[in-house]
């Protein structure tokens, strides 16, 4: 009875996206604090701080901009596997 | 009373005072008692008041809601049971699947309280939503928080959530150096932090907008021209603003809940 699709629309497919879009902002704040804060703390041990700061920043960017995008393509690759079990699912 | 009301009171457009904006004083609310408990001092103010209001209507309703069991609903057992339905459907079941249906009580007692905490910002005479107090959002964060590490220790295997989080899927083994601070950042730190902030924030400021044309209105009000036409679009901007706030308020209500069930969500299954 749990496994009625009408009833629970989506499922795994809706959780998983509503994850992603909330954990996006998560990876930008964690980005940003952690590798921005790993370069200040560079800078203030070898000078250069701004110069260290800033690539700290874009460092922490890109790779949260990176992670999002990797959890994005994984997420695919799950609902194409998926697929077929939720057809068999549906068609019974 | 505040500073703002103090300078708002004898001050208009030709007296020659300027504007009194208001600031992030309007949030420091005086106390009205200070009672010390076990050497701590519990500082009684209209948030706290507001917040025990809040806790008696939401519980009060659902137990009048609840209370009389008839086949036939009444108006309020309907009501009551349209509200836990939405939670149940547009929250639980939608996001965390078949295993929603046992936070559905949490999440609706989340989502209510939050609502109407937010909706005291423009009840006349509360006219302060608890939510814009940092304290409150992050006492709820904090739960919340508890709630889902507790949950993925709990169904993940205590080491085996931390690592399934640390360690993201699709991703190649040589970039985890660079990636997993990130995740674990994520879980531990930002995740709450945003939670809390984002509803901290909202109410906040769409508070302090409102304060910002109500106190607008009165200043401009003056027997000129300008005064007139400035006075009226205030109001007029404040009533559109405040049905704007109603709307951001259920909202912001409805994110921290969903926010709460994709955390939940994410601790009870294991990433693939």
């Amino acid at each position: 009875m749990n496994d009625d699709p009408t009833k629970f629309p989506n499922r795994d497919d809706g959780r998983e996206t509503a994850d992603i879009a909330w954990r996006s902002v998560s990876y930008l704040t964690a980005g940003l604090l952690f590798y921005g804060g790993l370069g200040w703390l560079i800078g203030r041990k070898f000078g250069h701080q701004q110069i260290f700061m800033a690539i700290g920043l874009i460092l922490g960017i890109s790779l949260a901009l990176y992670l999002t995008y990797a959890r994005v393509s994984a997420m695919d690759t799950t609902m194409e596997r998926d697929t077929t079990t939720n057809d068999r699912r549906t068609t019974q | 009373m505040s500073a703002v009301v103090v300078a708002t009171e004898s001050c208009h457009l030709n007296s020659g005072c300027g504007f009194p904006a208001p600031s992030a004083d309007i949030f420091f609310l005086q106390p009205y008692a200070t009672i010390n408990f076990f050497g701590m001092d519990f500082t009684i103010s209209k948030a706290v008041i507001l917040v025990l209001a809040v806790v008696i209507i939401v519980v009060g309703f659902f137990l009048a809601a609840a209370r009389p069991q008839k086949m036939v609903p009444g108006k309020l057992q309907s009501l009551g049971e349209q509200s836990f339905l939405f939670v149940r459907d547009q929250i639980a079941r939608e996001v965390i699947g078949k295993d929603g249906d046992r936070f559905v009580p949490f999440l609706a007692s989340l989502f209510f309280f939050v609502w109407i905490s937010n909706l005291m910002g423009v009840i006349p005479g509360a006219q302060f939503p608890i939510m814009s107090s940092l304290a409150f959002p992050v006492s709820l964060t904090l739960m919340v928080y508890v709630t889902y590490i507790f949950l993925g220790m709990k169904h993940q295997g205590p080491l085996k959530f931390f690592t399934n989080a640390a360690f993201p899927p699709g991703v190649p083994k040589v970039m985890y150096v660079l990636l997993t601070p990130l995740e674990l950042l994520g879980l531990l730190v930002t995740r709450p932090v945003t939670q809390a902030i984002r509803l901290f924030a909202n109410m906040f400021a769409g508070h302090l907008l409102i304060t910002t044309f109500t106190v607008g209105a009165y200043y401009l009000l003056s027997p000129s021209l300008i005064g007139a036409l400035g006075s009226a679009t205030s109001f007029t901007v404040t009533v559109v603003l405040t049905g704007f706030e109603m709307f951001i308020q259920g909202l912001q209500a409805f994110i921290f809940t969903l926010l709460t069930a994709v955390y939940i969500g994410g601790s009870l299954h294991a990433e693939h």
